[in-house]
Formats: structure tokens, C-alpha cells, sequence
């Protein structure tokens, strides 16, 4: 963590933010509310795991629907074009000495806003699991904003500890399960030797990295489900889309106070 | 430069917020449509079809793509109070030919929501084949006629009001249901059959 608070001095908000913990918790509950919303509304297509769109457009070629195999193969070029994009972006941005992490936060609240604008615009007239000119649009708008998130993640150097999918939660969930068969193991060796021991401290600091990271994305799927069981408009993107907005106001901040440190 | 961002990413959120709420009503950009034909073709540009002109010219066009059990289900789900269409749509299970075809009845219609649009008293209006719903009730009849007489300085004579109610029930009792229609003219067309056939 790049952003370390000095013991004793006062609570700062922007710091606390950016942290390891707060920001991976935010930033998966915003993919796991786009993804599980874009998911609902879009009669089952990933924005966030891209990946998953392969199986998905198996499924569609096996039943014949040529036009649904399209629209979710599309979202893989889609995907890897905003990706070198973002990261032509965080190239520049590094140059110019920027937070890496504030740009490449406004580009991921730009491309919600684009989302917010095309899915509320087309979604109330998306009736039938066929109608691929308004999946499509949308689709690709929400797959620009995870793509970026995707590749902030990795581009954001010295903000998180390590690397953390917020997008994708398969790795996370394995590694949690690792981690927790360490600490388990430790916990109940009679006679557990010094290299456990150092194995099983590990395991506790990762964990305490990758909990807030799951169940920010279990949360945020959660939450986008209660908001499209109430009502089938997407207004309820505004959300994500403030959260990733106070979260590169908060960058912004932090970036301003460690440069006038400098 | 920080804050020139930060200065750019709120006016883009309230740039964003105005654009937002002017298209909610706004036209789609670029939208090519056929329209369904030259009666709610001219409506694109003035009012929107009403549910009458939408029951008489979209409905048939649906129905035909229905089966008959799909038909009776769809309308069962809409009188049972859901207002969700994909939700409809998805309980009547569909082929996919048949989602085309509901696709394109979609995509002719003037404005790309003109059903999702439609309030949940409109929407049983639309899908629900029965007279009634466009049927005066007797509560609506003693109404008007109360307002008229009001406006006119008289009352409704007493015992008026009683004998449009039973009237009404009386005529309820003689209204043929679509089943009874259908079982009719499906009677008459044997008995010509049979005829043409001796």
C-alpha cells in the first residue's frame, strides 16, 4: 500500500478511500451490482467476467441463435480494445506524473455514464431475449466500463498491496479457500513448526485483503438484484456510478496532499 | 491538473444528469422503425396511439403469432395483475421463431416502448379480449348521468340508479364469452362444410 497513515495523526477520508481494503470493496461492489444488473436485463450476458461470455455464446450457437453466438463473442474485442486503451491512457498519465489511479477512475465514470445513458435509454423497450439491437449497445457499454476497472486494476501500480481481481471472484475465491486451510491447519497442529506458523500469519494478512473484495462483489450482485426486483429501470446504475465517482474525487485528493508533501 | 480533472469529471456527471433526464422522453437517435401502418405512423409525430388504436391494429398482429393456449396464458397473466411484460413474454414460453416474429412486431411499433410504457390498467386493456373492459360498468353509467344532471341544475330520480344496475346484470347474463363465440362460429362452419360436402 502506497498510502500508509502515521500513527496518531488525524482520520483522513480520501486516505482511508484509497485503502486496500475500502477501495477493493468498493470497486468489486460496483462490478458485482453492473454485472449481475447487466446480467438480469440483458437476458444472461457478462460485463464484468468477459470470459464467461464464451460459454454463453456455446450455449447460443448449440440452440441455433446466431444472432445471441454474435452479440456475446462481440464482447471480447470490445473488451480487449478498451483494455489497450486504458492502458495507452495509464502510459500517458504515468508520463505526466498523474494519479494513475484518479485517470483511470474518470475513465471507468465516464464509460458508466455512457452505460447509465444507453441502458436506460434502451432497456425499457428490451422485451424478448432476440431483440440483439438493443443487448448489443448496451452490452458493449457496460463491457468499456468493467473493461477499465479490469485494467485499473492492474495498471494502478503501488495502490493495492497486490493484485486483486474486483472483477472476476473464482481466483479470489480459491485463494480464500487456500488461505483459510492454512490457518486451519496451523490452528489445529499439536506441534506446528515455525515455517506453518509464518505461512499461516500470511495467510491471515491476505485474507483480510481478500474478504472485503468478495463480499463487496456478493454485496453489490445482492443490491442489484433488490433494485431490479423493484423496479426494472436501470436508474439504479446511478449508484455504482457515484460510488467510482467519490472514489476518484478521494484519489484526486489523496494524489493533491502526497505531491505537496513531495 | 488534479483538480482541472476533478473540475471536468463533476461537470461531466451534471452534463450527463441533464442528458439523461431529457431522454427519457425524448425520441431514440437514429431510430429506423417501420411503422406498423399509416395510422400510428402520423401518431409518431403528435400523440401516441391510444389503446383502442393499439388493440385493433398491434393486438391481431400478436395474436397471430400466438398459439391459442399462449393467448389464453398471456392474458391470464395480465389479469392476474403483472405488470412486468418481459415477465409475461417469458411465461407463455416462446419458440424462437416466434420471438422473431414478436420482435418485429416490436420494432413497428411508433415509439420503441410504446407497450412497456403503457400503465398496468392500460396494459390489461390491451391484452385482455373480453368486453367488459371497455364496457361501461353501471357505477360509471349513474355517474355521467348524475354529472349531467348536476350541470343541468336537476337530480337523478330516485330508483334510477337501481333499475340501470339490473338492466345492466340482465344484459351480462345474455353477453356471449369469446369461448361461446368461438364454439358458434366453429358450428357454423361445420354445418356449411357439411352442406358444401352433400
Amino acid at each position: 500500500m502506497t498510502v500508509v497513515s502515521d500513527k496518531g495523526s488525524n482520520f483522513s477520508l480520501s486516505e482511508f478511500l484509497i485503502s486496500d481494503g475500502a477501495a477493493g470493496f468498493i470497486l468489486s461492489w460496483v462490478a458485482g451490482f453492473v454485472d449481475t444488473s447487466a446480467f438480469i436485463i440483458l437476458f444472461g450476458i457478462f460485463t464484468a467476467h468477459v470470459t464467461g461470455n464464451i460459454a454463453l455464446a456455446g450455449a447460443s450457437f448449440v440452440s441455433s441463435d446466431e444472432g445471441s453466438t454474435v452479440t456475446r463473442l462481440l464482447m471480447l474485442p470490445t473488451f480487449m480494445v478498451t483494455v489497450a486503451l486504458t492502458s495507452l491512457l495509464a502510459r500517458y498519465a504515468r508520463q505526466k506524473q498523474w494519479s494513475v489511479f484518479a485517470v483511470l477512475l474518470t475513465a471507468e465514470a465516464i464509460a458508466l455514464v455512457v452505460f447509465l445513458i444507453i441502458g436506460t435509454t434502451l432497456s425499457p423497450a428490451l422485451l424478448l431475449d432476440v431483440q440483439e439491437e438493443y443487448i448489443l449497445p448496451i452490452a458493449m457499454a457496460g463491457v468499456v466500463a468493467m473493461a477499465i476497472q479490469n485494467a485499473l486494476m492492474k495498471e494502478s501500480h503501488g495502490v493495492f498491496k497486490s493484485y486483486i481481481p474486483t472483477t472476476v471472484m473464482t481466483g479470489n475465491t480459491t485463494q480464500l479457500t487456500i488461505d483459510l486451510v492454512k490457518v486451519l491447519s496451523f490452528k489445529l497442529s499439536r506441534s506446528p513448526s515455525e515455517a506453518s506458523q509464518q505461512e499461516a500469519a500470511e495467510a491471515l494478512e491476505r485474507m483480510g485483503r481478500f474478504v472485503p473484495v468478495i463480499a463487496g462483489f456478493a454485496l453489490g450482485g445482492a443490491a442489484a438484484a433488490v433494485f431490479i426486483l423493484m423496479s426494472e429501470t436501470w436508474w439504479s446504475l446511478i449508484l455504482p456510478l457515484m460510488a467510482i465517482t467519490i472514489l476518484a474525487i478521494a484519489a484526486y485528493v489523496q494524489h493533491g496532499r502526497s505531491s505537496a508533501v513531495a | 491538473m488534479e483538480r482541472l480533472f476533478i473540475l471536468i469529471l463533476v461537470g461531466l456527471i451534471a452534463v450527463s444528469n441533464l442528458m439523461i433526464s431529457s431522454s427519457v422522453n425524448a425520441q431514440m437517435l437514429g431510430a429506423t422503425t417501420a411503422t406498423l401502418n399509416s395510422t400510428l405512423a402520423d401518431q409518431t409525430n403528435s400523440n401516441p396511439p391510444s389503446i383502442q388504436q393499439l388493440k385493433t391494429q398491434v393486438l391481431p398482429k400478436i395474436e397471430k403469432i400466438l398459439t391459442s393456449e399462449q393467448s389464453q396464458q398471456l392474458e391470464a397473466t395480465i389479469l392476474k395483475g403483472e405488470t412486468s411484460l418481459r415477465k409475461v413474454f417469458k411465461s407463455i414460453t416462446l419458440s424462437h421463431d416466434q420471438k422473431f416474429k414478436l420482435a418485429t412486431v416490436l420494432k413497428s411499433l411508433p415509439k420503441r416502448d410504446t407497450l412497456a410504457a403503457l400503465t398496468p390498467e392500460e396494459k390489461k386493456q390491451f391484452f385482455t379480449k373480453k368486453k367488459e373492459a371497455f364496457m361501461p360498468t353501471a357505477e360509471s353509467i349513474n355517474e355521467k348521468i348524475s354529472a349531467s344532471m348536476k350541470m343541468k341544475g336537476t337530480t337523478l330520480p330516485e330508483g334510477v340508479s337501481a333499475k340501470i344496475s339490473a338492466k345492466m346484470k340482465n344484459a351480462e347474463q345474455f353477453m356471449p364469452t369469446p369461448e361461446t363465440i368461438g364454439e358458434k362460429i366453429n358450428a357454423g362452419m361445420k354445418m356449411m362444410q357439411d352442406a358444401m360436402a352433400e
